[in-house]
């Protein structure tokens, strides 16, 4: 009800005569007195549908300058639950400052509802779990290739031997094209090739989920990095590359390259074409170190051994200076949405190459007190071939529910002739043809049971058949024989079915799977020449595991706590064939881990884990008989299927603070297994005959890493220091002695110093040291030091033009002073405005060193190996972007 | 019997009508759906975001986690209700009014930290206009301004009597249901509002935190990024193929921020 006597307005009316402009100012009351948050309006009396000016009251007081002028200026008071208060003044003067105390009245019915209002159905996309990167801010047009702004963004460490590309510390999972996963492991198709002015944008996705279903149910923490594809007008892009220029030999080198990228609504592409003979690998896989690639490692497991291995060695330099290559590589990977609910995937690759390099192995042996040294001269050619074909189907069968078939076929062949100078006295010619034939396919069903909980049934069946023929002339074994031949044959068959159920609460994450599979392992080899056969080996490995694994994710505030167990029935089964020998062995298993996270603050963590485990042995101790697997080396074994205990600890400091510009991650491991095949050697100057033997002893190892880098403002620098130092301990019987016991210490450091001056040109340094301590019990310790000093001048006058030069130094021994390696090399760069095309010229090697010596030590001997290098070359490139 | 329940009745409203006369404080809530994409090349960012405003006498604005609009949204899953505004979640509040005071502090991420600046409530200089437009089913009227080196175009209703709206806006006679920048490069838009009378005392959180002014902010944030834009550049080595080159940031050429900040270099 309203009170009569409230309707009249209270208000004093007061003139100001100090100030001289147009002020109206005052206060807000309620009639209890309690100040109010109000509105005041200022309208024009003969137009009072316009506001002209406005005041808010707050905490019941109110001052407004007027911007307008008024013939008759309407007042207008409103706060929420009270009556309005209005009043005028005619012909307010300018000069004059206005105050007022306005009470206002209550409306008395007046209550608040609860008012809710909800806006429509609209639909749009927020980025979950994304971190983006603005390519234009970390490119200047110089950076030709994505992999070299991924390398600078900050949180993401690059391996560039590998391509491996790290987020956070943790491994990516792939690298998408505009979300569409095109490469999966093999993403360094993409990041390799693919050009920086094709993307516009990269996004770091912390909680990667390959299966939409999955999202937000799998166990977290998996990344990946999305490239945002520029939107062009045309549906194809791509760049030329021709680069082509001559050895010192008079040869011609080359590097061509083209890549194609198209989009349409239903269709995504990636196609790469290369060529070259420059050292450089445009591929995933590593024909040069043999080093697996993350989905070769990830898929190890189905591979087949490979017996008699292709590689000796592991180069200290980098490969581009050592890998004398002539490599051609056709690659095309394509998406096509068939329709909504149907998608195909395919992956094509074709790979050629032919790697020649001249090997000198030079051990100096101390066993037992007795010393002898042998030689190795190797000239190696190395002809691989790839052929591949993945095709990945998805269907989503509902809404809910994913049905996902991979098939990949693989034809691998590589061509190894080679001729040795053994001590140098004896040639040898050898010739290893490895064929390997891989298949595999799997059927994955997922079904979203609902927003918390999926399942998933997977089948999975590979083959891998994996045969090599090693033949040597003049024969090893006997006189009158031409030569060797060593036959064999590994094969692995796998099966797989298995069901697992992913759930999430709140906080919590869990997935349990229960499952058995099957692997089956025959292998056939047969040493011979004409006069005989020498050795033979026959068996079949059989290995059936039905398993049951759980994972459980707490997180409870700033502790992430997983403990994770496996329980299995194993059985083995090996059957000697020849020896009609059987030997079966059934384990029940249990294996636990534990892992730990503890959030320190925003930009750091601590994390642990621990392990326990029994793993089988592989395949390669199963045979009895010696298989010859180069021109001194016989390998034979003692089987057993006895399991190997291994315990593993490690822990993690990981510190990534951007806003001051310091990264410190830290981190040790310690394992230690026992049940190990030990090796019982026979070394002679001519012949090294090993063999495997298992004892349940112990061999372990730690691990300790160390990288922190820190911007130093005052020098305009960043500082690096890397360390890394491995202590393993092991235990072998060497040329009949007792079982020994072995020490290996390496330890390398390294300390890397970049400027970033804000002038035309800036300097690099990095100095790495490293020593090596290899010790047999009562022996005297195999030692070695060595380092090198890269320095870098990058000069940049300006946008368009760009120079570097580049200088190596190294010492492989520092007690051999006059053995030292210097290279220099230098790119001048020129980009010009319109970023269709640029040029570059290249030359490297210039002072023309023709081999490159490093030594390695072991609890027997000291390894000096030398290899040859490309020789110095120029090359001019020309790229063209359309 | 009749009486008997009258009794009852009166014995457990009495306190809660004694309460509500005593402590009881209009509460708002507004969500606003928050659109930025500031420059062509940077990533659209669609996010939820919530205005809380208690008694008018302080406003908490802030991304939503659990938003009421996206419960009754089929496609909630789309959405990014993790607690990480800026990068690492360790802040949500993005401005909060003392309206007493006079007092705005907002927090600012600059390279995975936050900087949290004080400042007076921006007197904005808001030109109202005749156009109205109809927002969750409220008259709004338009009104436009620029600030901080972008134009703007708000739309206020003076049916909900808070003096406040998204961001740092506020200043109109009545609540902002919506601003947009001219181009569209940032955009609130209502889409929930929720009223009631809560007996929640909210505490000022302002008084308890460091603050570092406007200008400081500026300075901090362009010595932040030179720092960083070199880190970038002098972390990782050169590639020898010289297909890697040194970029470093041209003056000025920092990430771009709602409120344009101009350096006088």
């Amino acid at each position: 009800m309203i009170r009569l006597k409230c309707i009249i307005c209270l208000f004093i009316f007061i003139i100001c005569f100090k100030s001289y402009s147009q002020t109206i100012k005052g206060t807000v009351y309620s009639e209890d007195n309690k100040p109010l948050t109000a509105s005041i309006l200022f309208k024009e009396y003969s137009n009072l549908q316009s506001v002209k000016d406005f005041a808010i009251v707050r905490n019941g007081i109110f001052q407004k300058k007027l911007k307008q002028d008024y013939e008759k200026l309407f007042i207008e008071v409103k706060a929420e639950g009270y009556y309005k208060q209005t009043l005028t003044i005619d012909k307010p003067k300018k000069e004059k400052s206005y105050s007022f105390d306005f009470v206002l009245i209550k409306m008395q019915e007046y209550e608040l509802e609860e008012v809710v209002v909800v806006g429509k159905k609209r639909r749009f996309e927020v980025k979950e779990d994304t971190i983006s990167f603005n390519v234009s801010r970390y490119v200047d047009g110089s950076e030709r290739k994505i992999e070299e702004v991924i390398s600078k963004l900050p949180g993401v460490e690059l391996n560039e031997q590998t391509g491996e590309i790290k987020y956070k510390g943790k491994s990516i999972e792939t690298v998408t094209l505009d979300g569409d996963n095109l490469f999966g492991f093999n993403y360094t198709l993409g990041t390799k090739n693919i050009n920086v002015d094709m993307v516009e944008q990269i996004e770091a996705i912390d909680n990667y989920a390959e299966n939409p279903l999955l999202k937000g149910i799998e166990q977290g923490g998996k990344v990946s990095l999305n490239l945002k594809l520029k939107k062009g007008k045309v549906d194809v892009s791509g760049n030329l590359d021709f680069g082509s220029g001559w050895f010192d030999d008079g040869d011609q080198a080359f590097n061509l390259s083209s890549n194609i990228l198209g989009i349409t609504k239903t269709y995504k592409s990636f196609a790469t074409l290369s060529y070259n003979n420059v050292g450089v690998n445009q591929t995933p896989f590593d024909y040069f170190g043999f080093s697996f690639n993350v989905e070769q490692q990830k898929e190890q497991n189905y591979f087949a051994e490979k017996i008699v291995p292709e590689t000796r060695f592991s180069n200290l330099l980098e490969d581009r200076r050592a890998n004398i290559n002539n490599q051609f590589f056709g690659n095309y990977n394509a998406i096509f949405k068939l329709n909504p609910k149907l998608s195909v995937k395919t992956n094509l690759y074709y790979l050629q190459d032919r790697i020649s390099t001249n090997q000198l192995f030079q051990n100096d042996f101390k066993i037992n007190n007795d010393f002898f040294t042998t030689t190795d001269n190797t000239f190696i050619t190395k002809k691989p071939q790839q052929y591949r074909g993945d095709v990945e189907v998805k269907y989503n069968t509902s809404k809910t529910s994913l049905l996902e078939y991979n098939l990949r076929l693989r034809q691998e062949n590589i061509e190894t002739p080679t001729t040795v100078i053994q001590n140098q006295t004896d040639e040898f010619s050898s010739f290893l043809n490895t064929e390997d034939f891989y298949f595999k396919q799997d059927l994955l069903w997922t079904k979203k049971l609902s927003d918390k909980k999926a399942l998933q049934v997977s089948l999975f069946h590979s083959f891998n058949d994996l045969p090599q023929t090693f033949s040597i002339t003049p024969s090893l074994f006997d006189e009158d024989a031409l030569m060797d031949t060593q036959d064999s044959e590994f094969k692995r068959t796998f099966l797989e079915g298995k069901a697992t159920y992913l759930g999430s609460g709140k906080r919590d994450k869990y997935t349990f799977t229960l499952g058995a599979n099957l692997n089956y392992s025959p292998f056939l080899s047969r040493l011979y020449n004409s006069e005989e056969i020498i050795s033979e080996n026959n068996f079949d490995y059989t290995q059936n595991n039905i398993f049951n694994t759980g994972v459980y994710n707490f997180n409870r505030g700033k502790w992430q706590i997983s403990p994770s167990y496996s329980l299995r029935v194993l059985n083995q089964n090996l059957e000697q064939n020849l020896q009609n020998n059987e030997q079966s062995q059934n384990d029940f298993i249990i294996e636990p881990a534990l892992n730990l996270k503890y959030k320190l603050n925003s930009v750091s963590f601590l994390s642990g884990n621990l392990g326990y485990n029994q793993n089988t042995n592989a395949e390669q101790f199963f045979f009895l008989n010696q298989v010859l697997i180069n021109n001194r080396t016989t390998i034979s074994n003692l089987p057993s299927l006895e399991l190997q205990i291994s315990q593993r600890y490690s822990l993690l400091y990981f510190n990534n603070d951007l806003y001051n510009q310091f990264q410190l991650n830290a981190n040790v491991n310690y394992q230690k297994s026992t049940g190990n095949f030990f090796t019982n050697q026979n070394i002679t100057a001519t012949t090294t005959q090993i063999e495997y033997f298992f004892l349940p002893q112990d061999n372990s190892s730690w691990n300790i890493n160390m990288q922190v880098s820190k911007y130093i403002p005052f020098i305009e620098s960043t500082l690096k220091l890397t360390s890394n130092y491995i202590l393993s301990n092991f235990r072998n019987i060497v040329n009949n002695s007792d079982l020994r016991q072995n020490e290996n210490q390496f330890l390398s450091n390294s300390f890397f110093w970049k400027t970033a001056f804000e002038i035309p040109v800036n300097f690099e340094n990095t100095f790495s040291y490293r020593y090596s301590n290899s010790k047999s019990e009562n022996q005297l310790a195999f030692i070695n030091k060595s380092w090198q000093n890269t320095f870098k001048i990058i000069l940049k006058p300006n946008r368009k033009w760009f120079v570097i030069l580049s200088s190596d130094y190294y010492l492989p021994n520092t007690k051999q002073s006059d053995e030292q390696f210097f290279f220099l090399d230098a790119t001048l760069r020129h980009r010009p405005k319109s970023k269709k095309w640029g040029a570059s010229f290249t030359m490297r090697n210039i002072t023309n060193e023709n081999n490159f010596e490093q030594v390695q030590t072991s609890d027997i001997s000291t390894t000096i190996f030398r290899s040859n290098l490309l020789p110095r070359y120029f090359l001019l490139n020309l790229s063209w972007n359309f | 019997m009749r009486l008997t329940l009258l009794f009852i009745i009166l014995l457990f409203q009495l306190p809660l009508v004694a309460q509500e006369e005593k402590d009881s404080t209009d509460f708002l809530k507004v969500e606003y759906k928050f659109f930025r994409k500031l420059t062509e090349r940077s990533l659209p960012i669609n996010e939820i975001h919530s205005l809380k405003n208690y008694n008018s006498v302080l406003s908490i604005y802030q991304k939503e986690t659990e938003s009421e609009y996206l419960k009754n949204q089929a496609n909630a899953d789309s959405y990014d209700v993790t607690a990480n505004f800026g990068v690492d979640g360790s802040e949500k509040i993005i401005t909060l009014k003392d309206f007493i005071n006079d007092t705005i502090m907002s927090i600012y991420p600059v390279i995975r930290k936050y900087k949290k600046v004080g400042e007076k409530i921006p007197e904005i200089d808001w030109k109202l206009e005749t156009e109205t437009k109809e927002i969750l089913g409220y008259n709004c009227k338009k009104a436009t301004t620029n600030y901080r080196g972008r134009n703007y175009i708000a739309y206020y209703t003076t049916e909900i009597p808070f003096y406040d709206g998204p961001f740092k806006f506020s200043g109109l006679p009545g609540l902002i249901l919506s601003v947009s920048e001219e181009n569209n490069k940032v955009s609130f838009e209502a889409v929930y509002i929720e009223r009631s009378k809560t007996l929640n005392v909210i505490e000022n959180p302002i008084n308890k935190e460091k603050l570092i002014s406007w200008k400081e902010y500026k300075t901090e944030y362009q010595k932040a990024f030179d720092r960083f834009g070199k880190f970038v550049n002098s972390k990782i080595s050169e590639n020898n193929d010289a297909e890697i080159n040194v970029s470093f940031p041209s003056k000025n050429n920092y990430p771009p921020t709602i409120e344009v900040l101009e350096f006088n270099d």
